[in-house]
């Protein structure tokens, strides 16, 4: 494996084709999904002074999609105790005493009691009226939830993503949310990774190329049909 | 204008998760995706001849391995009716925009042209498939678990680590990293045998992204230290 720096390719044409063929710009066909926006997911760290931008930003984000009748999910990962071995690239992380996070936090999502965890989504994040999805056990929003029947229930078939992490959960949600026929959107400012700013960057560079159209939330924001 | 990502050094971290894995090969398959004819011969793909070359070679090699294991081979590749062909509208736009998805040309059309229910596969001949070889002919997205019967053959198998060959790194190889992790497999790359026609920069990511979050990432040689398999050896 490489370890020394990556070069971006650029690809201005690409980039800009993609941004000009978005046309999806209905809010109502829209739904806005938060990815492990948790206490216990941030304790693992980001990049100093990270955690406060991207809390402000999404905050922000957020109160401007709910004003736009966009319905707000948030996934969170709670894993039984028993369940903790079952993601054998996590187990062997716990095994051996590593974090995956160079910025040195804990990496366990281990949560309880049974049927009744209580969830804890950083501040400024939630508002009554949001959903709330806490049985995420993957790198998949997806992937045993009940995420897709809500997004059935809720009529929406495009799906905006912001949160934790950007090369993980989110770049994994987005391949479930591709392979099932859902539009996928990114909010770059909305995203960051506690497995390091770098794999953040180049997530995003994967993303905007291969997997989603991914804007700031001022470009989201002239893109939408319906104004504010 | 292009930028320069530095990547922090996980060099230990790296080393200690690679110690900790071990691949038994009675529980282990290998999946080769997407090295197919359309997605890779020079004359319906603009995958750099010569690196192309490399994988394929390197993925033949790994095959040989495996195989003198007893490790089944399961080959997985594309194949979409034109009514599938637009379902995800990210994917969809692709066929709209007239700006190559691949830094290294067009893709040139190619259809397999067998009538409704009638193809079998188009792998290059370096791979085989060869008897006692699995194929699976129906992928339609960049994942070679959704709506595929992969997952039942793999349980079939009893497989639990999942040696992953193919292209594209960022793409369906990276796809099928998270989709095998979230189903409770261990899943491995093989550095030599993949490859990626979206750039080397996402190459590299990919790559970097599985060693440091999905999955493991070993070099063929590794790989063949841990089978205790010399190339050419016959399965007991």
């Amino acid at each position: 494996v490489q370890t020394l720096d990556i070069d971006i390719w650029d690809r201005p044409d690409l980039l800009e084709a993609l941004q000009n063929a978005f046309e999806l710009t209905d809010s109502a066909r829209m739904a806005v999904i938060t990815v492990d926006m948790s206490e216990r997911h941030a304790r693992r760290g980001l990049p100093p002074g990270k955690l406060e931008t991207l809390l402000s930003d999404t905050s922000s984000f957020l109160d401007f999609a709910r004003k736009s009748g966009i319905p707000v999910i948030h996934v969170i990962s709670a894993l039984r105790p028993i369940e903790a071995g079952y993601m054998k690239r996590w187990a062997s992380e716990e095994r051996t005493g590593q974090s995956p996070s160079p910025y040195g936090g804990p990496s366990s999502e281990v949560s309880g009691p049974e049927g009744a965890f209580e969830p804890d989504i950083l501040p400024g994040i939630f508002e009554d009226g949001d959903y709330i999805i806490k049985t995420k056990k993957t790198f998949s929003a997806f992937h045993g939830t009940d995420l897709s029947h809500l997004l059935l229930s809720l009529k929406r078939d495009v799906t905006v993503f912001c949160g934790m992490d950007t090369n993980g959960s989110i770049q994994g949600t987005v391949f479930d949310a591709n392979n099932l026929g859902y539009g996928t959107v990114a909010i770059a400012d909305c995203c960051a990774s506690t497995y390091g700013d770098d794999l953040h960057e180049l997530a995003l560079e994967q993303l905007r190329r291969c997997l989603a159209w991914t804007f700031t939330i001022d470009e989201f924001q002239t893109k939408l049909a319906v104004k504010v | 204008m292009a930028t320069t990502v530095p990547l922090i050094d996980r060099a230990e971290f790296l080393d200690t998760l690679k110690g900790d894995l071990e691949i038994d090969p009675k529980k282990t398959a290998c999946i080769q995706i997407d090295i197919h004819r359309r997605q890779i011969d020079p004359r319906f793909s603009p995958f750099p001849v010569d690196y192309a070359q490399r994988v394929i070679a390197a993925s033949a090699e790994m095959m040989r391995m495996c195989r003198a294991a007893g490790i089944p081979v399961i080959h997985v590749m594309v194949y979409k009716r034109e009514i599938e062909t637009s379902i995800s509208p990210r994917l969809g736009v692709f066929r709209r925009i007239d700006v190559n998805r691949s830094p290294y040309g067009p893709d040139l059309a190619y259809d397999p042209g067998q009538p409704e229910g009638y193809f079998t596969w188009d792998v290059m001949p370096e791979l085989g498939p060869v008897e006692g070889d699995y194929i699976i002919n129906n992928k339609k997205t960049l994942s070679a678990f959704h709506h595929t019967d992969l997952e039942i053959l793999l349980k079939s198998l009893g497989t639990e680590t999942i040696l992953l060959t193919g292209i594209n790194t960022n793409t369906c190889l990276q796809c099928a990293t998270f989709d095998a992790a979230n189903r409770g497999y261990t899943p491995v790359f093989i550095e030599e045998a993949i490859g990626s026609g979206y750039g080397e920069d996402l190459h590299h990511f990919a790559l970097q992204n599985v060693a440091r979050t999905t999955g493991w990432v070993l070099t063929l040689a590794e790989l063949a230290e841990r089978l205790g398999t010399p190339v050419g050896a016959k399965p007991e």
